[in-house]
């Protein structure tokens, strides 16, 4: 059976590996805000458009943001998470990350760096067969579940890489995951603005670990300053928590 | 001798001022140190009252792939003072986060 499985994959394949990949790939899925710390889950749905070498992956939440339901915290997730632009022609990957201010900033990051180890378990998700691999990335344990049959080496967020499209991916601790539920022949994306990012040079990932530092430090002083705990045996603590390991 | 009895009389009144006022002076060092001796006692009684109850309050500065998390953690003799006392601390980091983004 699963060699039949491999064989079939394998056809389709190569039939279909002449042809350029276009289409738009809808996912759903769920992100635990709080990492793993507690539960702090919220659905989301995932829209990878891909035209031919170039693709956008954003992530979008269902429902109505909870936190506006709590006084204890300050909401400040953009519109968009997780918002990817890869172009496998320059070999870049472009991504996105909203400042306090809601403001999206830009960084480049190293195109598919994980180290995939593929194994032969197989599922079918969406009635496409897949294929598991797993990875370690940014300081976490990721599983994808990709299609040899759609020979595009794309997947959700950064993720990808691999011999066909990631249909389903998740991370060791269940805190992200993006499941494919369905597919159109839309590809149409403006990506001119990442076009120009690209050509007039933009910083990466260390750049983008030095700005979010920079914003944690500029809270510590502030708390720090304002804080009067001396008297009133209180103690204030500010922790900092990213979902890609930060050195 | 006028003069003379003048002098003495200004001289003994300076001396008599002098003494007075060297004879109060231990007098208020003496003061100085029950002062202080019942501050060491009123410190040593703040230590010794138990503290009871601690109460942590947590709040969050929610980016999406990035988070700060403030807690207070606040001990006090009653449950109720301590709740009052991280609220009122996490009240005032918050609106620090909120001084900082608007």
């Amino acid at each position: 059976m699963k060699n039949l499985f491999i064989l079939l994959a394998s056809f389709v394949v190569l039939s279909a590996d002449a042809q350029e990949v276009k289409g738009t790939w809808y996912y759903q899925g769920k992100f635990n805000g709080s990492f793993g710390r507690s539960d702090n889950y919220r659905e989301y749905w995932g829209r990878l458009i891909i035209n031919g070498e170039k693709s956008l992956f954003t992530m979008k939440e269902e429902s109505q943001h909870h936190a506006a339901l709590q006084d204890n915290t300050i909401d400040l997730r953009s519109d968009s998470l997780f918002t990817v632009y890869k172009d496998h022609s320059s070999n870049s990957l472009l991504f996105e990350y909203s400042d306090l201010n809601q403001r999206p900033h830009y960084f480049a990051d190293t195109l598919f760096p994980m180290e995939w180890t593929t194994t032969e378990e197989q599922k079918m998700i969406g009635g496409i067969p897949c294929l598991k691999a797993v990875t370690r990335f940014k300081g976490r344990g990721y599983t994808a579940w990709y299609a040899p049959t759609i020979t595009i080496a794309e997947g959700p967020w950064k993720l990808g890489g691999l011999p066909g499209l990631i249909l389903e991916a998740y991370d060791d601790d269940d805190n992200w995951q993006m499941t494919f539920v369905s597919t159109n022949s839309d590809h149409y994306f403006d990506d001119s603005y990442f076009e120009s990012k690209i050509t007039k040079g933009i910083e990466g990932f260390p750049a983008f670990a030095g700005f979010v530092k920079k914003l944690f430090a500029r809270l510590e002083a502030s708390f720090n300053s304002s804080n009067d705990c001396i008297g009133c045996q209180t103690k204030s603590v500010l922790k900092f928590h990213t979902w890609e390991k930060i050195d | 001798m006028k003069k003379v009895s003048v002098v003495t009389l200004m001289l003994m009144m300076m001396f008599s001022a002098t003494y007075a006022a060297g004879s109060t002076k231990p007098e208020f060092s003496n003061v100085k140190n029950v002062i202080a001796k019942v501050k060491t006692q009123y410190l040593q009684v703040q230590e010794i009252v138990p503290a009871d109850c601690s109460v942590t309050l947590k709040g969050k500065l929610d980016l999406g792939p990035v988070e700060a998390e403030v807690s207070c953690t606040t001990t006090a003799a009653t449950c109720n003072e301590a709740t009052i006392q991280a609220v009122s601390c996490l009240r005032a980091a918050m609106n620090v986060v909120r001084t900082i983004i608007y």
